[in-house]
């Protein structure tokens, strides 16, 4: 009753201006309801893939804790524990664990994730990254000692941006050190695959930051020093695992 | 005339919205399921045991073969297949383990850090676990 008052009252023009606008915005409201409906209980999978992520790196924690260092009998942690500590001879010499640690994080990390193992005791830090893969093609640019654009984005699509000041330094045929200022990134080739590693041994880093994804386990590792010069002691040191994508 | 038309196209948006929210729930439920499925097997099924202690996160591979892969969780049926990678340096696999996942059927897979108990010795291994609906 309304619309045949109105329409009695409004130019043939006009009317027909205001049907289209009116369907215009009814085919507006439709398809974003549309949309909406659509994206509702989407997050309830991201959700569950976060729990199983949290869940990732509560094991990652506990193979670094339990598994036992290739050739030797002490765990993953316990052997970076005791050279953290500054034992006078330590079962597994500093260089074995890192090399150790580097390869199992390579290995056991989640696709697309990065992993970062930090343990610290009083001052001092233990902190090894795995950061990211980079395609076999570009070990000719690192035997070169080269940092092309090809690299250089490389590095930017995961998140980490080198400088024009950085450089490359040969370490052997399957290891490169980037150094950019303060920062060294080494690459390691194996199995086909050139894997980034961040390793800090001094302080604690500020990565990854706080707009990176991050899922995070901490607990603490306990060993028991007996050196000839010193009566038992106990020492504890906190380790904490993160999962992190930037 | 217009008004019909939309008001049909927006009850097909809300039946198509309503499957496939179920969709998506039903996919994040078998998430869930297939996280629940890897911790009973790593914390209990297949934890090694030594004098009468369980060890979580240790797997003892002798009682992967045995193992009934079929699980009944919040009223539903699910099977699972599970293998076991190890030795990082040249990759060895154990299993799977478990019947072939059925073509065609909604599987979710998740691999997760545990350890070994291989050859007397506590070795760094991967759990790799794919579950569907039975």
């Amino acid at each position: 009753m309304a619309g045949l008052i109105s329409r009695k009252f409004v130019p043939q023009g006009q009317r027909g201006v205001s049907d289209v606008l009116t369907m215009a915005f009814m085919f507006l409201l439709v398809i974003f309801s549309g949309v909406l409906l659509h994206a509702y209980g989407l997050d309830a999978i991201s959700s569950a893939t976060d729990r199983q992520l949290q869940m990732k790196a509560e094991y990652f924690y506990k193979t670094l804790e339990l598994a036992q260092v290739e050739n030797y009998s002490l765990s993953y942690f316990e052997a970076v524990a005791e050279n953290l500590i500054g034992v006078t001879k330590p079962v597994v010499p500093g260089d074995n664990i890192r090399e150790g640690i580097c390869n199992l994080l390579a290995y056991l990390h989640p696709d697309g994730y990065g992993v970062k193992v930090e343990l610290n005791y009083e001052n001092s830090f233990w902190v090894q990254m795995y950061l990211f893969d980079l395609p076999l093609e570009l070990k000719q640019e690192l035997q070169q000692e080269q940092i092309s654009d090809r690299l250089r984005e490389n590095f930017k699509q995961h998140g980490y941006e080198i400088s024009e000041q950085a450089e490359i330094r040969s370490i052997n045929t399957k290891e490169w050190d980037i150094i950019d200022g303060e920062r060294t990134y080494v690459v390691k080739e194996h199995n086909k695959q050139l894997n980034v590693f961040f390793e800090n041994y001094t302080s604690s880093l500020g990565w990854p930051d706080s707009t990176a994804t991050q899922f995070t386990f901490s607990g603490k590792v306990t060993i028991i020093i007996a050196e000839a010069s010193e009566e038992e002691r106990v020492a504890q040191i906190d380790a904490t695992l993160t999962l992190f994508r930037r | 005339m217009l008004a019909a038309f939309l008001v049909i196209v927006f009850i097909s948006l809300l039946v198509s919205a309503y499957t496939h929210y179920q969709v998506v729930l039903s996919t994040a439920g078998l998430v869930d399921t297939a996280s629940s499925i890897t911790n009973q097997l790593v914390l209990n099924s297949l934890a090694y045991e030594s004098g009468g202690n369980v060890m979580e996160y240790v797997i003892d591979p002798d009682k992967a073969a045995s193992l009934e892969c079929r699980e009944e969780i919040g009223g539903e049926n699910f099977e699972f297949q599970f293998s076991i990678f190890y030795n990082w340096e040249n990759e060895m696999i154990m299993g799977p383990y478990g019947p072939a996942p059925p073509e065609g059927r909604e599987i979710s897979a998740v691999s997760v850090p545990v350890v070994l108990y291989w050859n007397d010795r506590f070795e760094p291994a991967k759990l790799q676990v794919r579950v569907w609906r039975a």
